[in-house]
């Protein structure tokens, strides 16, 4: 059964109230969201570029790679331990404050977003089975590497979801009932957008982790695996990043005209944002470039801080981008929730 | 209502939400809970007495804890969060605005939680000698920080079945201290090292070669077993004592073993009775515990657990919130409301809004969705809950008879929330539905 929804349904906001200031939540919800996003892109990265190291160990015989690619596996399966947990403080941030909007896309995908825990779980399992059976599987390097690629195509999978999910709760005028999660991915307008932005920061995000990491070991006197780390990392660094200038347009090209008026001058807090997340995103490009011609300290010094204040700005980019679209709705809400309390207030008094 | 309804017309909506929980729970009693406390607790042994063999146990069962929490445990966790948005999006939404501080400390106690594990598993090499002793300090905050994470949760689940003064007060420290949450917590806390015990003892006679570090580890977990069952059985009668009369009358129907009480009694006791004598053979005579028996109590623990939460759930109705909403969604407070002025009009997203004489049976689907399909299905597996059998033969006006008074034939149903002409609606489709399955399947047993 497929009903277009000709009437918005936005639902009424619950009974209860939210438990506290609502700009403080959505102040907590940006924080929390950008620590579970690195360590989500930590996760999606460090499993997709130790499954290419591995694949290059292995057409050019050289273990240096195989090596590298080892050091990722063990990584990422740190890291998405600590993803899942982060993503708790979101995930119930969104859903106290964004209620009527995020159920219903959660519910439009219900069984889809269901599935998601096993895909997860699965996805995890394999990645143990690939990191605990490098030394073991050595001499059967394609089963090994087949539960790399499993794992990670998996999860490659798993920010789709969450993706049309968050497209979704943006857009109440778009809600279709009974859609499958396939067409769902190509109804709402921002979905594969944001999944190219999420890929290149993704690997951008690693690039930059690896060069930290190789800084680390070479001063821990492991010179070998420090340079390795870092000649990866800043070239991988490097080169998404740049790519962001590409996939950032794209991605604010397809957002709702008004939105994208608000960001081009109609606010003066979204124009004065965005401007200052294209400069640091510029900075950093140059200081990543600098960094990989002279792998001089203080370029390092210079990406690092960019990079943290790049995703800070980004992070509060993307809110205000939703609360952007959901503006309309939420003005009509305030005056429901009031309506809402009267009627109980006379219901009560009737008793 | 306000929120569209997914539908899970075979397994049923509290089966899907029973198999993810009672799989986050002995996960995570066994294994998070109690298996960090035997871990440590063996290291521990192994530190002070000297015996590498016990560290050695202790650091294989870090490995698997470290595995199975970060993957099945923590993502059944949130799949519990998942599963209760997709299926009772009413409820949890609720609960999470009142308990929301209370989830906000259990996010900064859970990440604690797998950091601390994190560092436990990856400094076995590291913090040796003298720094061992910060190594048992780290498996002794992890063992800490896991039971944390259970006391604010088990507030929450308690709150539901007891919400106390919360239904008057609306206050978060009435939700939090209710009157079943230090029964409910103390009795898990000693189930989840039951449990342990009871997973990890077929486990250990089968990966530890040597018979006398076997005996050792053996003996030890026979210990714990036996203190954890008393306790277990103390609290658990304080537990069960404290629940509404009405939910405590319901525990042996919510068994599935209605009108056998014996058999209710009998299969407890037995359960409780195999695991009582295990423990005290594992500390008498730890070699000479035959495999089969240390897997059957595994078995039979497991189902001790799966049993109390179901019967948990099950003693809860017709309510998901006690006094407050009810299983479908609908809150106490809107029976009338919706008696009155019909449910459909004040409901979005069910494709009607009120009933016509061209849409009687398209009215009743959405009545029956938004309304009964958290606990039955037209034709699913579980046959009580499944209309195609518990109605076959009842007749429309004989069903919407029945269903005027749903709640008072039937004290775990909530009140049928509608006007007349809905409830008719509803029962001419389920009269419907349920003579279109059993044509269904007589056209296929002919075929075959
Ligand atoms: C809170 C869960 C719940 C809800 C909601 C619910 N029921 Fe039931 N219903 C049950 C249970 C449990 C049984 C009995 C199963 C058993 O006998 O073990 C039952 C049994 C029935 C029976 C068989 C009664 C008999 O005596 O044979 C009918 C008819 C029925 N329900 C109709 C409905 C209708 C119609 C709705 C929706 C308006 C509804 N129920 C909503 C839980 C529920």
């Amino acid at each position: 059964m497929l009903t277009a929804a000709s009437s918005i349904q936005l639902p009424n906001d619950l009974a209860l109230s939210i438990p506290g200031d609502i700009g403080f939540f959505k102040i907590l919800l940006v924080i929390s969201f950008i620590l579970h996003i690195i360590f989500v892109n930590l996760t999606v990265a460090g499993s997709l570029l130790a499954v290419y190291n591995e694949w290059r160990g292995m057409r050019t015989g050289n273990p240096k790679y195989d090596h590298l690619a080892e050091e990722l596996a063990v990584q990422t399966s740190i890291h998405k331990s600590i993803a899942v947990v982060l993503g708790v403080a979101p995930l119930l941030i969104i859903s106290v404050i964004y209620t009527r909007f995020f159920y219903v896309s959660t519910l439009l995908i219900g069984k889809p977003w269901l599935m998601l825990l096993v895909i997860i779980i699965a996805a995890f399992l394999m990645l143990y089975v690939y990191k605990f059976t490098w030394n073991h599987w050595r001499n059967r390097k394609g089963l090994h590497l087949t539960f790399g690629i499993g794992g990670t195509v998996l999860l490659l999978y798993v920010p789709l979801v969450f993706l049309t999910n968050v497209s979704a709760m943006l857009q109440p005028e778009l809600w279709v009932q009974g859609q499958s999660i396939f067409t769902a991915f190509f109804h709402y307008p921002t979905v594969w957008q944001r999944y190219l932005h999420f890929l290149f920061a993704t690997l951008a995000i690693m690039g930059i982790y690896l060069i930290i990491l190789g800084n680390k070991r070479r001063k821990n006197g492991q010179q070998e695996d420090g340079q390795l780390f870092t000649e990866f990392g800043k070239n991988v660094a490097f080169l998404f990043t740049t790519l962001q200038l590409i996939a950032g347009p794209v991605l604010f090209f397809s957002l709702k005209g008004q939105v994208q008026q608000l960001f081009l001058g109609g606010s003066l807090l979204a124009t004065a944002l965005i401007s200052v997340a294209v400069l640091l995103a510029v900075g950093l490009i140059v200081s990543l470039y600098q960094f990989k011609k002279t792998e001089a300290r203080p370029w390092l010094r210079n990406v690092v801080v960019l990079f943290a204040l790049v995703v800070s700005v980004m992070g509060w980019l993307r809110h205000e981008v939703r609360d952007s679209y959901l503006a309309p709705y939420q003005a009509e809400s305030g005056q429901q929730t009031i309506q809402g309390q009267q009627s109980a207030a006379a219901e009560s008094m009737q008793k | 209502m306000e929120f569209p309804v997914v539908e899970f017309p075979w397994l049923g909506s509290g089966t899907v939400i029973a198999l993810i929980a009672v799989l986050h729970v002995v996960i995570n009693h066994a294994f998070a809970i109690g298996g960090s406390v035997l871990m440590v607790g063996l290291e521990h042994k192994g530190w002070k007495e000297n015996n590498p063999g016990l560290e050695q146990t202790a650091r294989k069962m870090s490995k698997w804890i470290l595995i199975i929490t970060t993957t099945v445990g923590a993502m059944t966790g949130v799949g519990i969060w998942f599963a209760t948005t997709v299926i009772q999006p009413y409820a949890i939404g609720s609960l999470l605005r009142v308990f929301f501080w209370a989830w906000f400390v259990e996010w900064i106690v859970f990440v604690t939680e797998v950091v601390l594990l994190l560092v436990y598993f990856y400094t076995w090499d590291r913090w040796t000698g003298a720094k061992k002793k910060w190594h048992i300090r780290t498996g002794v905050a992890l063992s800490i920080a896991s039971w944390l994470t259970m006391t604010i949760i088990t507030a929450v689940l308690a709150a539901m079945l007891t919400p106390g003064q919360w239904v008057e007060t609306r206050s978060f420290w009435d939700a939090v201290a209710n009157p079943t949450w230090l029964p409910s917590l103390m009795f898990r806390t000693f189930v989840a090292l039951a449990l342990a015990v009871a997973l990890f003892t077929p486990i250990m006679k089968m990966i530890v070669k040597d018979d006398g570090l076997q005996a050792k580890i053996l003996k030890y977990f026979g210990k714990w077993m036996l203190v954890s069952i008393y306790f277990m059985i103390a609290f658990g009668a304080w537990y069960v004592f404290s629940v509404p009369d009405k939910a405590y009358s319901m525990i042996v129907w919510a068994s599935g073993l209605q009108g056998k009480e014996q058999w209710f009694r009998m299969i407890n006791l037995g359960a409780l009775a195999i695991m009582l004598v295990m423990a005290l053979w594992l500390l008498n005579r730890p070699r000479k515990v035959p495999i089969v028996v240390s897997a059957l109590v595994a078995f039979v623990s497991i189902g001790l657990i799966g049993e109390f939460e179901m019967v948990r759930e099950a003693i809860r109705k017709p309510y998901v919130v006690y006094d407050y909403m009810y299983v479908n969604g609908v809150r106490v407070d809107q029976v009338e409301q919706f008696k009155q002025e019909g449910f459909l009009t004040n409901s979005k997203w069910l494709g009607v809004s009120n009933v016509t004489e061209q849409n009687r049976l398209e009215a009743g689907h959405a009545l029956y969705v938004a309304q009964c399909s958290s606990c039955h299905t037209i034709d699913g597996w579980r046959s009580k809950r499944a209309f195609a059998n518990r109605i076959q033969g009842w007749d429309a006006t004989q069903l919407s008879n029945y269903v005027n008074s749903l709640h008072n034939a039937r004290y775990f149903m909530p009140p049928f929330a509608g006007t007349d002409q809905e409830r008719q609606a509803l029962a001419e489709y389920l009269v419907q539905a349920v003579k279109e399955t059993s044509t269904a399947q007589q056209t296929a047993a002919k075929e075959r």
